[in-house]
């Protein structure tokens, strides 16, 4: 009976290991926006620790957003439904990002020069 | 902006997907993904309220998965994504990955692997019940 029972999740882990990757995401914007199914919202720049995957189990992964200052803006809008790609569960809850024009090197250079002390 | 992954498998390879999103005035970016390997950069251009997928405009008619960049995560388990503001402001809408390639070496349709799993099982069933009786 054990040999059975074991051969069972033996079956299940290998239907899961076939149907495809397990993802972690995670999606930006401001607090209270809504996420596709097991995806993670960040609402500012920061770590966040065992990000969990698209089956909502915790891993060891981790994520940290960096940016030059100023610090991005977040906004909210519907993306177009067509080019939404067609998973289960639904990425239509993609609804938001963050924004700004400070993101490369050059910038962040030039920031700081022009804030130095000296 | 600078994404940063870590704890993956070191030199592990992960289907990475850089997601872009713009609500006025069009998006018009640049993206780098850095791994172990040599970096991978791309552009995200085109109309407002669509979402993009690494260098792709999204489609209803794919999947995430048909959008993905293997990387190769580096020697300490870390695959970074930057995006970079052009003409306009760099928007992330997010960023994700898989722990398993979804662009296998040799591809093989997704029913026929099933197939074989459930042929492989239904023998090993036999033979338990066999030995069990």
């Amino acid at each position: 009976m054990h040999t059975v029972r074991g051969l069972i999740v033996w079956f299940a882990a290998s239907i899961a290991a076939a149907s495809g990757a397990t993802l972690v995401g995670v999606n930006f914007g401001p607090s209270g926006s809504p996420s596709p199914t097991n995806w993670t919202l960040m609402t500012a720049p920061g770590t966040v620790n065992n990000l969990i995957d698209s089956t909502g189990a915790p891993t060891t992964v981790s994520l940290t957003v960096s940016s030059m200052s100023p610090p991005p803006d977040t906004f909210s809008g519907t993306p177009v439904a067509g080019t939404i790609p067609s998973d289960a569960p639904t990425l239509a809850n993609l609804q938001s990002n963050f924004s700004s024009y400070a993101a490369t090197m050059e910038r962040h250079r030039t920031t700081c020069w022009r804030n130095s002390p000296v | 902006m600078l994404a940063q992954f870590s704890g993956l498998t070191p030199s592990g390879t992960y289907s990475v997907y850089a997601i872009g999103l713009r609500f006025e005035n069009g998006i018009n970016q640049s993206v780098t993904i850095t791994g172990a390997g040599a970096p991978v950069a791309f552009s995200q251009i085109g109309p407002v309220f669509s979402l993009f997928f690494n260098g792709s405009i999204g489609s209803s008619s794919q999947t995430l998965e048909s959008y993905a960049v293997p990387i190769q995560a580096s020697g300490s388990g870390t695959i970074s994504i930057q995006f970079a503001s052009g003409p306009q402001r760099y928007t992330a809408a997010g960023v994700a990955l898989s722990f398993t390639p979804s662009i296998p070496a040799t591809p093989v349709p997704g029913s026929l692997g099933l197939a074989l799993i459930g042929l492989a099982t239904a023998g090993l069933f036999y033979f338990a019940r066999r030995r069990l009786l």
